[in-house]
């Protein structure tokens, strides 16, 4: 099993987290650790410990951080470069997370589970339209049941 | 005409929705989502929506009562069906007309007013609970579970 470590700005983390309990229920091997402004100096120990003591109980740990650049990514990454078997994937959403919680208890490995999760989280990014719908199911029924 | 492959429905008063499109259905593994509403079988737009929802390569069908009813016998058997209803009112009316339901999960049935609340996710009314009771009557298994991942919450207290 891969471990997974949320992490973002305020209560980003906090909030995904809620979001994934209501839709997916809880989940094993899951922690988040928010950035609070009041706790910057220790943040980047915080994130360390919980990566690590993560990382002794899982074959690896995928970090998902909210912004490239931004604290909780910079600490990830070079976290990711002192501990073996941690990736780092920034830009987060609530697709990628719930898709990935589905999937990752099979044979993936962290560097599938890491390219997963970003091909999951640009395909949830989508303008629709009510009208373009129906022309679109519309091939959708087979001659053959119902 | 073999049985239609139906393998589970499900109450939840907000029909296809995050929890049912991303959770069950890959529990499940059905390709097709069967709505048996009188309402949305008649409304586009929220047939729209549900359609957005459901996932890639999983059919979705919105269809009264009646026509559920009429039509499950010629499911194919490559269907694997997962039925969604929001009432237990509409389950057993399902069952009563011959549609061969033998396992009801009960995951959202909203709080309203002349509701009360009996398990985390499901409020009912005296018409609720004498619909599953007749359901249970019939042989349907009832289980009370929000999503695949919680636990199955007792379903005595329907009848408390």
């Amino acid at each position: 099993m891969i471990g997974f470590i949320l992490t973002g700005h305020g209560d980003f983390s906090v909030g995904l987290k809620s979001a994934i309990d209501m839709v997916a229920g809880d989940q094993p091997e899951f922690e988040i650790v928010p950035f609070e402004g009041s706790q910057a100096a220790t943040y980047g120990d915080t994130l360390r410990d919980a990566i690590s003591a993560m990382r002794t109980e899982c074959d690896g740990v995928l970090v998902f951080v909210d912004l490239l650049g931004g604290t909780p990514f910079n600490q990830a990454m070079m976290i990711a470069n002192d501990i073996e078997n941690v990736e780092v994937v920034t830009g987060t959403n609530l697709p990628m997370l719930i898709e990935l919680l589905l999937t990752r208890s099979g044979a993936a490995g962290l560097e599938d589970l890491a390219a997963q999760a970003v091909a999951v989280g640009q395909t949830g990014i989508v303008h629709k339209s009510i009208a373009s719908i129906g022309v679109a199911q519309a091939a959708d029924d087979d001659e053959d049941g119902i | 005409m073999a049985e239609p492959n139906i393998l589970l429905t499900r109450i939840d008063a907000r029909l296809i929705h995050g929890q049912v499109a991303t959770q069950w259905n890959s529990t499940l593994g059905s390709n097709l989502i069967l709505v048996a509403n009188d309402d949305v079988a008649n409304n586009t737009m929220r047939q729209n929506l549900m359609k957005m929802a459901a996932p890639a390569g999983v059919a979705t069908r919105f269809f009264s009562l009646q026509k559920t009813i009429d039509i499950i016998g010629k499911a194919s058997p490559k269907q694997k069906i997962f039925i969604v209803c929001d009432c237990p009112e509409d389950v057993l009316t399902l069952a009563k007309g011959g549609v061969p339901i033998k396992k009801v999960n009960i995951g959202n049935m909203h709080m309203s007013e002349g509701k009360r609340q009996v398990a985390t996710s499901v409020a009912v009314d005296d018409a609720d609970v004498a619909a599953f009771r007749e359901l249970q009557e019939m042989g349907v298994e009832l289980e009370i579970r929000r999503v695949p991942s919680t636990p199955v919450e007792d379903i005595n207290k329907l009848f408390a």
